[in-house]
């Protein structure tokens, strides 16, 4: 099973902190998100929640936020890539991450390649979703295409699969 | 490497903190002797112990204390470090 | 192919492909699946290597990696260890240590100096005068290397993998397959590790013939194949066990990490040589090497061979041979061994000889005849092969490095793991445990108590089940008067050799392992320290648990230093103008983990580039890209609070749309960031921070304000957002044009920030004075960021703009007299030293470091100065760092130093003793190559001191 990954380009994302933010979820219709979960919301847009006062955005609808209720938004640009085929294969060798405790729906916050970023992790069989801070986007796509082209572990499983 | 399992985050690799220095309350600016603040800035005990120590998690930003025994190095409590908190230092 | 038998039933081999390879020149023939050394031997080579002080003939030794008579080199490649690695086509092997050819080695005529050639003699020859060793070291490492290596090398990194499970058992053999079946069926994850190419260990090769193990072979294999929760990988070692149960397994595509829970070492024995004169000719090897060459690759060790046993596993391997049509001239059996393998040697009809005393090994190139003594006669016996089953050592590496404690158990004449740490657990051999039956018990309860362990339940008792029979000799070492019986095969070392170590006080195992060198060679002591420690709890009187044994620490095999390298994963960062500096052709530094532009190339040279900029900015216009700045964004209720608190300005006093420096120490008050603060709002901050300090800033305000319990929020918006410069004189005329907001003095003052529309885009921009002209830092989201700049660059065309880059930013700022953190302040500096004191409000009741600094204040010793250079600039310029000198003493270094176009002068900043710091005073520098120039403490800053230009342009007849 080989490894694909594709930059992507997700229109609007928003870091949100502040008070009340829980109608600011209820509002997207994921209300029950428990911490550090996402849901995807509309084709390819999601909600994650990143503590009590802190949610995480990628939607195209306006949100109904303000200063004045405590509610801060800050426009994000992070580098967002999706890795297709056995994105756990390539994990391994960047990630010290155990991913046997992760589940479908879990937003991991993970140091991969000594750079800070996030996953969406999938349903089985569906592609990774992931980011990092965009100044570290061309380094970390590099490293993990780099990753793909001279492994001999991940070349050695592809023939398997053969 | 160690594993250290945190609340939230699962069983994460030590090699995702930084060390924040140990646990401890600063004396107050008003009221502290020249003797006290030294000690509390310069004098560190290194003698093995129980301590209480800041660990940052930065692919959160979370910090967090862990009580740590220095002899053995063993992490025996993972708490979130909260606002408002307070430890026997 | 004189040696090579009719089929086996385990056999590893393809005889339907042959595989060819060179070695010293000449082809040999092999089989697809073959070992160098099984082609080697079953073609009937028996001489494979040189000893690597005698430059004696070796051939094969223990058959398992465990010695290195067998260590090959390839033009690339030394270190190629024939036992373990693959026959390949096209292969060209050479040995090493030798002089001329391995048949024909000069090297050898050193075997007649030998007794000149005393243990330690090395050291105590050579060690003085000192001035000679490299001389003598030199000849030295010629005549005994191992290997040549390849200088022509390129880097090469293997990629690393980490894996995760529960249970790892290193050692896949009986013990190892019955622990992960037993472990598996707890429904925990479980890893089995095993060297070889394919499970099962000793019951493939000591058990090969044994038709009764059968079963128990077919259960082991089948079990462990069909359990989805285990996971075999072969053909990698466990080079080393970390803590916390980390363990570093080598495999061909480099090196895997795992990670467990808990650990099962099923890793058996290392069969140990018994050691008597001539012990190391071609052809004397051990029994367990005979089995292996038998089993796996149906090559004969001999044709006709005596077995000198001290154990009953020596007569199954008479017994091997027997039944491949091989003649086994006698069993020699030390003691009088009992057991099914002795009853069934004897129906066999082998001449069985018991309390035999091994003399010594014939032959001038390989083995010819044997010589023991039984019942105080010699006896003599012609034969091409001597099997020695004498006894085993435990392969305890793993459990050494996790801190197991070992004790040496009389029983089985074996030293046994006696106490274990939390989660590892071991056995099988290794655990003194021998009869196969119960090796498989043993594994299963490891196997199930590691399961237990992962899921913290109680672990039931333990139960021995060693069998209370003695494999292994006690002392199974016989030394003859002419010497020449090798304890250890690697580095030459008799029996002699450790006497002598004894007698000259180097009597303890760590002392006499360091002198002798013993275990210290390639294979680590695999082979030699049971005999060794034998030798020295007999020679001094002690038990083997008194004399102790010494630790086997990673790496297990010698494992490539690629491997080890891993990939290396070093952060880059670039900013969202990076496209523009790239197409510009800038040349790059490094500034922390970031690429930023030193210059860009416009000019002939750097330095004409770099004069370029500067002018620019002085006389039009210039834009560079400050994104790296640390950027935070503070907001919530107590935000002006946590601004007091940290920066030593007051900051809660700023209005609305005000811009402040921020300046913050430490708890001892030493001078660690600074930045510009900004005011959106009551409740929001935002705040720039030095470029490499960036993310301990964010930290550590993180943490105060939970220290602190505040109200408040910080964002680390580093890099969310991209931010720039524009500087000059006609800044303003340039950003005029992309923005309707009114950038009058009156509307946008010195200092101030405005969150404005510029280019058709939200940005907050700045008046600060950063390199001394009227200047905007302007601050965007990243994604706007590189439009904006190209907006600007545009627009400045008709004003002369540039970018200018780090080289000409720190010449301007220097000129200004900006001090940078950590450059022009080291670990200990205060803002007294750095003439800061205007940026210490002592009236606010707290804030970092405040009784730090009450107490610095008085105590000032250095002060940070400008300095003009008094000498020939071209000439004679300092470096950064040189010091200043008065007398004899040091009294201060130079912390920043430029050559100033516009001032046409060598400026620079340098910390000095304060009593050399008034205006005026004359400094002396010493240059790098020891001279002394002059220099003169001047004023700072050192260009505009008004700052008439950055506050209002007037001072150029600008109209605001």
């Amino acid at each position: 099973m080989s490894i694909q990954i594709v930059p992507k380009a997700f229109p609007v994302l928003m870091h949100l902190r502040g008070e009340g933010l829980d109608e600011v979820l209820a509002s997207l219709g994921t209300s029950n998100l428990d911490i550090f979960q996402y849901r995807f919301v509309a084709n390819g847009q999601f909600v994650a929640k990143l503590g009590n006062e802190e949610i995480f955005v990628c939607v195209e609808q306006p949100l109904d936020i303000s200063e004045e209720k405590k509610q801060y938004a800050f426009q994000r640009g992070d580098a967002i890539f999706e890795l297709s085929g056995d994105w756990k294969g390539l994990m391994a060798e960047v990630c010290i991450y155990d991913f046997r405790q992760t589940q479908p729906g879990d937003f991991l916050m993970v140091l991969i390649a000594g750079v800070s970023a996030w996953l969406l992790i999938p349903e089985e069989g569906a592609p990774l979703v992931l980011g990092c801070d965009p100044t570290y986007g061309h380094y970390f796509y590099e490293t993990l295409v780099r990753q793909l082209e001279v492994s001999p572990f991940l070349k050695m499983e592809c023939q398997d699969d053969d | 490497m160690k594993f250290v399992t945190c609340p939230s985050l699962g069983k994460r690799a030590l090699s995702e903190f930084t060390y924040g220095g140990r646990y401890e309350q600063e004396p107050a600016q008003e009221t502290v002797s020249e003797k006290e603040w030294a000690d509390y800035v310069f004098y560190h005990n290194g003698a093995p112990k129980v301590q209480i120590e800041w660990w940052y998690h930065r692919p959160t930003g979370i910090w967090f204390l862990f009580e740590r025994d220095t002899l053995t190095d063993r992490i025996n409590k993972v708490d979130f470090a909260r606002k408002g908190m307070t430890h026997e230092a | 192919m004189k040696l090579r038998l009719g089929p086996q039933p385990l056999e590893w081999i393809d005889r339907n492909v042959s595989v060819t390879f060179d070695f010293e020149g000449k082809r040999v023939t092999g089989f697809e699946g073959d070992v160098v050394t099984s082609a080697l031997w079953a073609e009937g080579w028996k001489v494979l290597g040189r000893s690597f002080k005698y430059h004696r003939r070796r051939g094969l030794m223990s058959f398992a990696n465990h010695d290195i008579n067998a260590l090959f080199q390839t033009a690339e490649m030394p270190n190629v260890r024939g036992d373990v690695t693959p026959a390949k086509n096209g292969l060209s092997l050479t040995a090493v240590n030798t002089f001329g050819s391995l048949e024909n080695d000069k090297g050898a005529l050193v075997e007649w100096i030998a007794k000149f050639l005393p243990v330690g003699f090395y050291y105590r020859a050579f060690y003085s005068p000192k001035f000679l060793f490299p001389k003598w070291e030199r000849l030295i490492r010629e005549m005994a290397g191992l290997g040549k290596i390849n200088t022509n090398w390129s880097e090469e990194r293997q990629p690393k993998r980490y894996r995760h499970c529960d249970v790892a058992i290193i050692g896949a053999g009986a013990s190892g397959m019955a622990a992960a079946i037993q472990a598996a069926k707890q429904g925990v994850d479980v890893c089995l590790i095993d060297e070889n190419p394919f499970i099962g260990g000793s019951l493939d090769y000591q058990f090969a013939n044994q038709r009764s193990q059968s079963l128990n072979r077919q259960y082991l294999k089948e079990t462990v194949a069909s359990l989805p929760n285990i996971q075999v990988i072969t053909s990698a070692y466990v080079a080393g066990y970390y803590g916390d149960h980390w363990l570093a397994v080598n495999t061909d595509q480099g090196l895997i990490k795992l990670s467990a829970q808990s650990v099962v070492v099923a890793t058996g024995v290392f069969e140990q040589p018994a050691v008597f004169r001539n012990n190391d000719l071609p052809g004397v090897m051990n029994a367990s090497a005979a089995q292996r060459l038998m089993a796996r690759y149906a090559v004969a060790p001999c044709n006709a061979g005596v077995v000198l046993t001290a154990n009953h596993e020596g007569y199954r391997a008479a017994l091997d041979m027997h039944e491949n049509g091989l003649i086994v001239k006698a069993i020699l059996d030390t003691g009088k061994t009992e057991g099914v393998w002795v009853d069934e040697a004897k129906k066999a009809g082998i001449v069985v000889y018991e309390q035999v005393t091994p003399i010594e090994a014939l032959g001038s190139r390989e083995v010819e005849g044997f010589i023991f003594g039984l019942n105080g006669m010699e006896h003599r016996l012609d034969c091409d092969g001597i099997l020695m089953s004498v006894g085993w050592a435990p392969a305890g590496a793993p459990l050494y490095q996790a801190g197991a404690k070992f004790g040496y158990e009389p029983e089985v004449q074996q030293l046994i793991p006696v106490s274990l740490p939390d989660g590892v657990f071991a056995c099988g051999r290794v655990n003194g445990v021998y009869v196969m039956e119960d090796r498989i018990k043993d594994g299963e309860q490891a196997g199930l108590a590691a399961a237990l362990h992962v899921k913290g339940d109680a672990i039931p008792e333990w139960k021995d089940f060693r069998d209370g029979v003695a494999h292994s000799h006690p002392y199974p070492i016989w030394q003859h008067p002419k010497g020449k019986e090798f304890v250890d095969f690697d580095e030459d070392i008799q029996v002699k050799d450790l006497k002598g170590a004894i007698a000259q006080g180097f009597d303890n195992i760590e002392l006499m392992k360091r002198f002798s060198t013993i275990g210290m060679g390639p294979s680590q002591g695999k082979h030699s320290n049971m005999n060794g420690i034998r030798m020295l709890a007999k020679l001094t009187g002690k038990t083997i648990d008194e004399t102790g044994s010494t630790t086997a620490r990673p790496m297990f095999h010698p494992t490539p230093v690629s491997h080890l390298a891993g990939m290396r994963f070093r952060p880059e960062r670039v900013t969202p103008m990076q496209l523009f500096h790239e197409e510009a052709k800038a040349c790059f530094m490094e500034a922390g983990n970031w690429l930023r532009p030193e210059y860009y190339p416009t000019e002939a040279t750097r330095e004409d580039s770099i004069k370029a900029e500067v002018s620019a900015v002085r006389n039009a216009v210039g834009l560079v890209d400050v994104s790296t700045l640390g950027k935070l964004e503070i907001f919530g209720r107590d935000a002006a609070e946590l601004m007091d608190r940290l920066y030593t300005m007051r900051m809660s006093n700023m209005a609305i749309g005000a811009s402040r420096y921020a300046l913050m120490v430490d708890d001892a008050g030493v001078l660690i960031d600074d930045g510009v603060a900004v005011r959106f709002s009551d409740e929001h901050f935002y705040v720039t921070t030095t470029t490499s300090t960036s993310d301990s800033a964010y930290r550590m305000i993180q943490k105060k304000v939970i220290e602190w319990n505040l109200m408040v929020t910080v964002l680390n918006r580093t890099g969310q957002i991209g931010a720039m410069n524009v500087a000059g004189p006609n800044s303003r005329k340039v950003l005029s044009k992309l923005t309707a907001f009114g950038l009058s003095n009156d509307n946008f003052p010195y200092l101030a920030s405005r969150q404005a529309k510029l280019a058709g885009v939200d940005v907050t921009m700045i008046r600060v004075g950063f390199v001394g002209e009227l200047g905007y830092e302007i601050h965007v989201d990243a994604s706007n960021a590189l439009m904006v700049w190209d907006a600007i660059m545009n627009a400045g065309k008709e004003f002369g703009i540039k970018p200018f880059g780090v080289e000409a930013q720190r010449l301007l700022r220097l000129e200004k007299g900006h001090i940078i953190v950590g450059q022009d302040t080291d670990g200990l500096t205060n803002p007294f030293e750095a003439n800061m004191s205007w940026a210490v409000h002592f009236k606010k009741p707290y804030f970092l470091g405040k009784p730090s600094l009450m107490k610095l204040k008085q105590m000032q010793t250095r002060t940070l100065v400008g300095f003009e250079l008094l000498s020939d600039a071209e000439k004679d310029q300092p470096l950064e760092s040189n010091l200043l000198i008065e007398g004899k003493e040091m009294v201060g270094r130079v912390t920043s130093i430029g050559q100033s176009d516009t001032l046409k002068k060598v400026i620079g900043l340098a910390m000095v003793s304060t009593e050399y710091s008034a205006e005026g005073q004359e400094l002396n520098i010493k240059l790098s190559d020891g001279r002394l120039v002059k220099a003169k403490v001047v004023k700072t800053p050192f260009y505009d001191p008004e700052g008439w230009l950055q506050k209002s342009n007037e001072g150029s007849g600008e109209a605001a």
